[in-house]
C-alpha cells in the first residue's frame, strides 16, 4: 500500500460521518435513478411478453352483426394476418351481494388453435368447448369479489336468469385494465369481463352463424389504416361503427399511457434529483479537497506529478462513490419493488416483476463518479494553477470589508459584526453552503407536493365539477321520461340526464376516440369549469374540450374539429371549439345535449343521468337501481374517491412518500456537509478564538448563529426554486388518466422548510460536539 | 550514510545563475518589492548561508531557486533547467529528482506519521537514504511513529530536514531549519545538513536568523530590503560543533 492510500485510508476514518454523508447523497440520487428507469423497464417487459405470448391483435372492430359467412372475405383483406370474429354482449350480473347494479362484458372464446387475445389463466382453467354453463371471469373483479373457481354467476341474458359456474379466474391482454369506456376509475367491483364458449354464446345471445365483435392481428409491416379501411367499407352494411387501432384500444392506451408517465417519471424525477445530487456532490468534494490546499502544494513542492495526486483524491472519489453505489443499489431495489408492488393491482400482467435494468446502474454510477470526479477536478486544478509558494502558505486571510452587511446590525455588538463580516468575508464559501441548502428545499417538495396535487385534484374533480353524488348510466339511449321518474324516486333530491355518445373527434392528423357528454344548460350536478374555474354552460353551437383533450388534438378556442359518432348513423359533423375547460380526470368533451341529440339525429333522448341522493338514502335507492332493468351501472361517488385513492392516487403518493424519504436523506447528507465542511474551513480561525480568550460555547455560538443566517437565506431561495421544480414536474406529468396539478400548498411548503431547519439544527448540533473536542494545540501546531 | 560518487570540488562549476531577479507582490494599492534585481552564482557543492531582516526576500529567493516560484522578472537557471521559463511539470520534475526542501513553516502532511511522512518523499525518489536512517540522523529514531500534532515543533522541523535529506538531493534548500531548535539540536540538525553538504556534495542554501551559523558556509550571502547588500567569503568552514551561540 502506497503511503498516500494509507493517508486516503486514514483520512476516510477520521472524516467517516462527512463520506457516509456524502454517499448518502450519492445513494439517494443512483436509487431514484435506477428504481424509475427499471420500474420503466419492468412494466415495458411484462406488457410485451404478455403481448406476445397472449397474440394481442392489433385492429378492433365492433359491428351490429354479421354473418361468419363474411369471414373468409374479411381474412382475405392485404394485410391481415389472422381474424377472429367474437361474440361480445354487455349482460347485467344478479350479484347477490353488492349494493349496486353490476354488469359485465361477456366475450365468446375459440378454441382454434392460434386464437387472439388468448387468455392467462391465473386459476382454475378456461371453459370446456361445447360447454354452455362455464365461465372464465376476470381477475379485477375476482379479487376485488373475492371469487374462486367453482362459484356462480347469474346473469340476465334476453330477460332471463342464467346460472353459469365459474371454472376459471383469468387475465386477457385487452383488459390489463378494466375500464369502462367514458369512466376515469376503475371500478373492479361492479364491472366483470368474462369468457363462455363461443356455443354458449351463440345460443345465449341469438347470435348462431353470426359475430358482433372481430379482432385482427396484422401480417408483419402491414398498414393498419389500409386495412382499417378495408374493414370498414365490408362491415358497414353489418353496422360497423368503425374499426380501431391498437392506439385507440382502452386497455391498451390506458397502459401506454402509463407507461408513458412512468417513462417520463424515469426521465424527469431523476434528472432533478440526481442532478441535484451529482451537484451537491461536485461540491461538496470540491470543498473537500480545497480544505487540503496546503497539503496538496506541499506535496508538489516535494515533487510530487499533479497525476499521481489526482489520482489519490480520484480514489476518494471512488470510495464515496462506492459505498454510495452499493446504497443506492440496495435502496432503488426497494424503492423500484415497491412502485412495481403498487402497480400490480393497477396494471394486470401475468407476470409483473422488479429487475434492475443494468444500463441504468452503470450510468447511475458514472454519472455519479463523474460528477465527483469533476469536483476534485476542478478543485485540485485550482490548486495546482497557484505557485507551490503560494498555495503553501495557509490560506489568505478573509478579506474583512466593513460595510458589507454590517448594515444589518448597526449598533451590534463586536461578536454580531464578526458573524457578518465572516459570512461577507468568503463570499463564494457562503454562496456554496446557501446554495446547498437551497437546493435541498425543492428535494423535499418534490416529494411531499404529491398529496397537495392530489388533494387539488379531488377538490376540483368531486366538489367543483362533478357536484352529485352518483351516476347511473342506462343499457340504452332512452326517452328522457326516465329523468321524471327517477326524480320520483323517494331519496333522490336532485336528477339531470346527461348523454354519453362515443365519438372519434378528428383535427387534421390527430384523432382521440372519446365521449361527449350532453348536458342541460343550467345543470348544477355536473359543472364544467373554465381554466379559472368559473362554472361554464356548455354551448349549444359547438364543442367544449378539456384542456388535455384540446393539447392532444392541438386546436384552440374557435378551431373547427370533426366528430364522427361512433354509433346509430355515424354522422360527421364540423364543429367549432366553442371552450375549453379544466378536467382533472379524462380527457371529456361536451356538448348541449339538445345540440347533440340533433347532431345524432335523435330526439330529446338520455343515456345516463347525475343524481343527488339525500345521503342517508344511499343505501336505499342503490338496491331499488339493482331492480330497475333499465340501469346498467351506478357509480357512487364515494367509492369512486376510495377508488381513486385505492389506485391511481396511491401509486402517487407511494412513490410521493418514497421520493420524501430519499428527500430527506439528500437534504440531511447536503446540510451536515455543508456545515462540517464550513467547520473545518474555519476549523484553525475557531482555535484561534479560542486562544484569545473565546469559551467553547462562544465559539460555537459564533458558528452556530452563522449557520443559521445562511440557512435562514437558503431556505427562502430554496422554497421559490421549488416552485419551479413542482412547475417542470406538474408539466411533464400530465397525462391521459389524470394531470397533476402544480399545487403546492403553505403546509408543504412549512414542512420543507422545517424539515431543512431540522436537518440544520441536528447538523450544527453534531458540529457543536466537534467545536468541544476542538484540540487547540493540535490545530495551531499543524499546518494542514 | 552512505557515498554517492562526488563531485571534484577543486573546480567549482555554477549550478545556479540568477540574474536580475525580481519579485513585485501587489497588495491593493501597495507595491511589496520583495526581490529587487538580484544577481547571483553558486556553485556545485557549495555550503551558502542567507542572512538578512525579517521580510529582505529571503524565502522569495529561496521559494524561486527551488522551482516553488517564480519572479516577476529575471533569469534563474540551475545547470540546464530554465527555472523561469519551464511549465509546472517540468519544475516538479526538476523539484523531484534534484531538490530537497525544508519549507519555515515544515508543511508535513498530518494524516501521516514521521516515518511516513519522510518515506513519502523516498517514494518517489530515485536512490533515497533509508527513512529511518534519515530520521535517525536527526535524532528522531524512536518517534517513528508519532503524528505531526503529536510531535513538537522543533520535532516536526526536524522530520522536515529528515524528509529533506532522505533522497540524497543535489540541492538543499532550507528555510530556517534551527528557527524552532534549542541549542543541541540545532547543533545537530546543522551538523546533519553539514554531512550532507560534505560527503553527498550537496549543494547547500541554508536561511537563518543566526549570524553564527554563517561559520559554517562557504559564503554568506547578506540581504536586505530585496537586494543583496553584501557577499562574505569563508576561507575557513568551521564544523557544526565548532560553532556556538
Ligand atoms: N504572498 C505575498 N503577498 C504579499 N507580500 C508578500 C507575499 N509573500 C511575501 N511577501 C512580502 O515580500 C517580502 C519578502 O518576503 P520573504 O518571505 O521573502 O521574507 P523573508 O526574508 O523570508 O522574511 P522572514 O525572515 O520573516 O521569513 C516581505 O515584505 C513580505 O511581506
Ligand atoms: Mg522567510
Amino acid at each position: 500500500m502506497s503511503l498516500l492510500d494509507i493517508k486516503l485510508a486514514r483520512e476516510l476514518v477520521s472524516m467517516r460521518a462527512q463520506v457516509l454523508a456524502i454517499a448518502l447523497v450519492v445513494g439517494a440520487g443512483i436509487a431514484v435513478f435506477v428504481a424509475s428507469i427499471s420500474t420503466f423497464y419492468s412494466l415495458e417487459a411484462s406488457q410485451s411478453r404478455f403481448y406476445d405470448k397472449s397474440r394481442f391483435p392489433n385492429v378492433f372492430v365492433t359491428v351490429k352483426r354479421a354473418p361468419l359467412s363474411i369471414v373468409p372475405r374479411l381474412e382475405a383483406i392485404p394485410g391481415v394476418a389472422t381474424i377472429e370474429p367474437r361474440i361480445v354482449e354487455e349482460v347485467i350480473v344478479d350479484w347477490p351481494g353488492s349494493r349496486l347494479p353490476v354488469s359485465a362484458r361477456m366475450i365468446s372464446l375459440s378454441d382454434k388453435h392460434g386464437a387472439l387475445s388468448r387468455l392467462h389463466l391465473r386459476k382454475g382453467s378456461a371453459p370446456t368447448p361445447g360447454s354452455t354453463d362455464e365461465i372464465a371471469i376476470g381477475e379485477a373483479f375476482a379479487e376485488a369479489n373475492k371469487v374462486e373457481p367453482g362459484g356462480t354467476l347469474r346473469a340476465i341474458l334476453n330477460g332471463r336468469l342464467k346460472d353459469f359456474r365459474i371454472t376459471g379466474i383469468a387475465l386477457s391482454p385487452e383488459y390489463v385494465q378494466t375500464l369502462r369506456p367514458g369512466v376515469y376509475i376503475p371500478d373492479d367491483k361492479f364491472f366483470a369481463v368474462a369468457w363462455i364458449d363461443r356455443e354458449a354464446a351463440e345460443g345465449a345471445f341469438d347470435m348462431e352463424g353470426a359475430f358482433n365483435d372481430a379482432v385482427i392481428r396484422l401480417a408483419p409491416g402491414a398498414d393498419a389504416s389500409r386495412v382499417i379501411e378495408d374493414l370498414d367499407r365490408l362491415l358497414e352494411p353489418y353496422g360497423s361503427v368503425g374499426a380501431i387501432e391498437r392506439r385507440d384500444q382502452p386497455s391498451h392506451r390506458f397502459v401506454e399511457d402509463e407507461l408513458e408517465q412512468q417513462r417520463v417519471t424515469s426521465i424527469t424525477v431523476p434528472f432533478v434529483f440526481f442532478g441535484v445530487a451529482a451537484f451537491l456532490v461536485n461540491i461538496a468534494l470540491s470543498r473537500l479537497v480545497l480544505a487540503q490546499r496546503e497539503q496538496i502544494a506541499t506535496l508538489k513542492a516535494l515533487g510530487y506529478p499533479t497525476l499521481p495526486l489526482g489520482l489519490h483524491y480520484f480514489k476518494l472519489v471512488v470510495v464515496i462513490v462506492t459505498i454510495g453505489s452499493i446504497l443506492g443499489l440496495a435502496g432503488g431495489y426497494l424503492f423500484g419493488h415497491a412502485m412495481v408492488l403498487s402497480y400490480r393491482n393497477f396494471v394486470r400482467f401475468p407476470v409483473l416483476d422488479f429487475e434492475v435494468t443494468g444500463w441504468s446502474l452503470v450510468v447511475g454510477i458514472a454519472i455519479s463518479l463523474a460528477a465527483a470526479s469533476l469536483g476534485i477536478f476542478t478543485a485540485m486544478r485550482s490548486v495546482v494553477a497557484l505557485k507551490p509558494a503560494v498555495a503553501m502558505r495557509p490560506e489568505a486571510p478573509i478579506r474583512f470589508r466593513r460595510g458589507v452587511l454590517d448594515f444589518l446590525a448597526p449598533n451590534g455588538s463586536p461578536r454580531a459584526k464578526m458573524i457578518l463580516r465572516h459570512i461577507a468575508g468568503r463570499p463564494l464559501q457562503t454562496a456554496l453552503t446557501t446554495l446547498g441548502i437551497a437546493f435541498a428545499v425543492p428535494m423535499v417538495v418534490l416529494g411531499l407536493f404529491w398529496r397537495d396535487s392530489v388533494d387539488y385534484m379531488m377538490d376540483v374533480q368531486f366538489n367543483l365539477i362533478e357536484r352529485g353524488n352518483a351516476v347511473v348510466s342506462f343499457s340504452e339511449s332512452v326517452d328522457a321520461d326516465i329523468i321524471r321518474d327517477l326524480k320520483r324516486e323517494h331519496g333522490i333530491m336532485k336528477v339531470e340526464g346527461q348523454r354519453y355518445v362515443p365519438v372519434r373527434l378528428r383535427a387534421g392528423q390527430r384523432t382521440y376516440l372519446t365521449s361527449i357528454i350532453g348536458l342541460h344548460e343550467g345543470g348544477e350536478l355536473r359543472v364544467p369549469r373554465d381554466l379559472d374555474l368559473r362554472p361554464i354552460e356548455p354551448a349549444p353551437d359547438g364543442i367544449t374540450l378539456s384542456k388535455r383533450l384540446a393539447q392532444r388534438l392541438d386546436v384552440a378556442l374557435g378551431d373547427e374539429i370533426t366528430v364522427e359518432v361512433m354509433e346509430g348513423e355515424r354522422r360527421k359533423v364540423d364543429v367549432p371549439v366553442a371552450s375549453i375547460v379544466e378536467e382533472m380526470l379524462g380527457m371529456s368533451s361536451y356538448m348541449e345535449i339538445g345540440a347533440l341529440n340533433k347532431l345524432t339525429g335523435e330526439g330529446d333522448v338520455v343515456s345516463a343521468a347525475a343524481l343527488y341522493i339525500e345521503p342517508s338514502a344511499i343505501g336505499p335507492v342503490s338496491e331499488r337501481f339493482k331492480s330497475l332493468p333499465v340501469i346498467e351501472s351506478a357509480s357512487m361517488k364515494a367509492y369512486s374517491i376510495a377508488m381513486f385513492f385505492d389506485k391511481i392516487a396511491g401509486l402517487v403518493l407511494v412513490s410521493g412518500a418514497i421520493l420524501t424519504g430519499f428527500a430527506v436523506i439528500i437534504a440531511v447528507g447536503v446540510v451536515y456537509t455543508s456545515a462540517r465542511i464550513r467547520y473545518q474551513e474555519r476549523a484553525r480561525e475557531l482555535a484561534s478564538l479560542r486562544v484569545l480568550g473565546f469559551t467553547r460555547e462562544d465559539v460555537s455560538q459564533l458558528l452556530f448563529t452563522e449557520f443559521m443566517i445562511v440557512i435562514a437565506i437558503g431556505i427562502p431561495i430554496g422554497l421559490v426554486l421549488s416552485q419551479y421544480a413542482v412547475d417542470l414536474i406538474a408539466r411533464l406529468h400530465t397525462n391521459e388518466s389524470f394531470q397533476v396539478p402544480a399545487v403546492i400548498e403553505p403546509r408543504t411548503f412549512t414542512l420543507a422548510a422545517l424539515i431543512v431547519l431540522l436537518t440544520g439544527l441536528v447538523s450544527t448540533y453534531a458540529l457543536r460536539r466537534q467545536v468541544y473536542a476542538l484540540d487547540l494545540v493540535a490545530v495551531l501546531k499543524t499546518r494542514e | 550514510m552512505r557515498l554517492k560518487a562526488t563531485p571534484d570540488h577543486s573546480a567549482p562549476e555554477t549550478v545556479f545563475t540568477a540574474r536580475s531577479l525580481s519579485k513585485v507582490y501587489i497588495v491593493g494599492e501597495l507595491e511589496v518589492r520583495a526581490l529587487h534585481d538580484v544577481d547571483l552564482d553558486i556553485y556545485g557543492g557549495e555550503f551558502v548561508v542567507l542572512l538578512g531582516p525579517s521580510g529582505s526576500g529571503k524565502s522569495t529567493l529561496l521559494n524561486i531557486l527551488g522551482g516553488l516560484d517564480s519572479p516577476t522578472t529575471g533569469k534563474a537557471n540551475w545547470r540546464d533547467h530554465d527555472l523561469v521559463a519551464s511549465d509546472e511539470a517540468e519544475l516538479t520534475q526538476y523539484r523531484r529528482e534534484h531538490v530537497g526542501f525544508v519549507f519555515q513553516f515544515f508543511n508535513l502532511i498530518p494524516s501521516l506519521t514521521a516515518l511516513e511522512n519522510v518515506a513519502l518523499v523516498a517514494e518517489i525518489a530515485d536512490d533515497p537514504l533509508d527513512p529511518r536512517e534519515a530520521l535517525d540522523l536527526v535524532g528522531l529514531a524512536d518517534r517513528l511513529g508519532h503524528f505531526p500534532s503529536q510531535l513538537s515543533g522543533g520535532e516536526q522541523q526536524r522530520v522536515a530536514v529528515a524528509r529533506a535529506i532522505v533522497k540524497a538531493p543535489d540541492v538543499l534548500l532550507c528555510d530556517e531549519p534551527t528557527g524552532a531548535l534549542d541549542y543541541d539540536t540545532g547543533r545537530l540538525v546543522l551538523s546533519t545538513i553539514a554531512r550532507a553538504n560534505a560527503e553527498l556534495g550537496t549543494t547547500t542554501v541554508v536561511i537563518t536568523h543566526n549570524s553564527a551559523i554563517a561559520g559554517m558556509a562557504d559564503r554568506v550571502l547578506h540581504l536586505a530590503g530585496g537586494s543583496i547588500a553584501r557577499i562574505e567569503r569563508n576561507p575557513h568552514r568551521l564544523a557544526a560543533e565548532e560553532i556556538h551561540w
